[in-house]
């Protein structure tokens, strides 16, 4: 750099705010000893920082706390608030702490309803189905009813369960219900895996707060 | 546990007073006032109104208007208090609500000239000079007064001829000493567009200072 080379005006402030990288401060100050422009210039930011961290900041007029007491309602929270806090205080406890945390919960507590609820719809259109067959029908309907109820630790448990379940059957599976019904279970699943993705790619990118995120009801 | 309004003794200082709500933090404090004490309140009060009062000032320029918009924003906080969710820091909540009632106003005010959406992308000064909000002319009254010994200083009378966005990102990071992050979550926009607002609000003022001076 030299004095027909000067660095943009960005990074004089960026200088003068202290945000400027290591390497990038030294060429710049490497510049300025040569060069009386970008001095005045650099001087020139100072200026306005320093006007601006002199701006004070105003008092109301007297009498403004009255003023805005006259219009606000004291009420001691009712006995059922402090239960709902403290309901809403543990849920938050539990609940997983950021937008990826409830990604993969919700992630792995929706694969095993979506596999076991294909794996259902597929049996249960089948006409001639085997005993193996229902029986494993069965099981299934008790664990997605056991699923439903939302158990964090069941739902891990049952869905290994229900994963043994189809790897030891799989070749039963395929012989009773051939390509055709195998291949419309895949769609199926295929489909709801996209939507599942979706609402992943939803959660984690989701944008910052609004206004009413800040009251737990609306204002 | 001690509150002001449960405990006895009619002299000054109660017993209530030896709790210094000075030293508890924002959240203590809410958590008091949701329990009913209406000292918490008025320490809610004593805590922001500088800070609001200041931001709405510098908005409006008008210290009688701010004033009603500053205390419209207590009562709408104060009266959501049992609502507020504590997940998110109080100042952050309280200067949102500042800072709508603020543009709310100025939109109210000019509906022609105010574009929110667009103006941040003025290309041309005549673009800038007419999204901007400038103090409307009236005649001198003691209010008038004490803005101009107030607002007429050569950076006051700068940031003025701003945008309202970049007033706000200029006095929530210069004044209030608010980092980047919850700037954006107080005007509820990207962080880029935090820092945009503000570089583009300093190089605003530098022209106009440059431009004050000759
Ligand atoms: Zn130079």
């Amino acid at each position: 750099m030299n004095e027909h080379n000067h660095p943009a005006a960005d990074r004089l402030e960026a200088f003068v705010e202290g945000t400027l990288q290591d390497g990038d401060r030294a060429v710049l100050e490497s510049h300025l000893l040569t060069c009386p422009a970008c001095q005045t210039q650099v001087e020139e930011w100072r200026g306005l920082f320093s006007a601006l961290s002199s701006l004070p900041q105003f008092d109301p007029s007297v009498g403004f706390a009255n003023r805005v007491m006259e219009h606000v309602r004291i009420a001691p929270r009712a006995a059922w608030q402090e239960w709902t806090d403290r309901a809403g205080a543990l849920a938050a406890r539990i609940a997983p702490k950021t937008n990826y945390g409830w990604s993969l919960a919700v992630a792995f507590l929706a694969l095993p309803i979506l596999l076991g609820g294909s794996a259902i719809a597929w049996l249960v259109s089948k006409s001639y189905i085997t005993t193996d067959a229902l029986m494993g029908y069965t099981r299934d309907s008790i664990i997605e009813g056991l699923q439903g109820v939302g158990s964090t630790v069941i739902t891990f448990v049952m869905q290994t369960e229900l994963t043994a379940w189809v790897v030891a059957n799989i070749g039963a599976v395929i012989s009773t219900a051939g390509v055709t019904g195998l291949g419309a279970m895949l769609a199926g699943a295929g489909s709801l895996t996209v939507l599942s993705t979706w609402v992943l790619y939803r959660n984690l990118f989701r944008s910052p707060s609004r206004e009413s995120d800040y009251a737990l009801y609306s204002l | 546990m001690c509150r002001d309004t449960a405990c006895p003794g009619t002299g000054s200082p109660s017993p209530a007073r030896i709790l210094d709500y000075s030293t508890l933090t924002d959240q203590q404090v809410v958590q008091l006032a949701r329990d009913g004490s209406e000292r918490a309140y008025r320490e809610l009060i004593g805590r922001y109104q500088r800070p609001v009062f200041s931001l709405i000032y510098r908005l409006v320029r008008d210290r009688e208007k701010a004033e009603d918009l500053a205390q419209d924003t207590f009562i709408k906080v104060l009266n959501a208090i049992d609502r507020y969710n504590p997940e998110y820091k109080f100042s952050s909540w309280i200067f949102k609500i500042a800072h709508n009632t603020g543009l709310d106003h100025l939109r109210r005010r000019r509906p022609d000239t105010l574009s929110l959406d667009g103006s941040p992308h003025a290309r041309t000064a005549a673009e800038t000079e007419a999204s901007t909000i400038t103090p409307e002319s009236q005649d001198e009254t003691p209010e008038q007064f004490t803005e101009n010994r107030e607002l007429g200083g050569e950076i006051e009378v700068a940031m003025g001829g701003l945008r309202a966005e970049y007033r706000t990102a200029i006095v929530l990071c210069h004044v209030e000493g608010r980092p980047y992050e919850e700037i954006a979550e107080i005007m509820d926009v990207p962080l880029g567009t935090v820092k945009t607002y503000i570089h583009r609000g300093r190089k605003e003022l530098m022209q106009k200072l440059e431009h004050l001076r000759c």
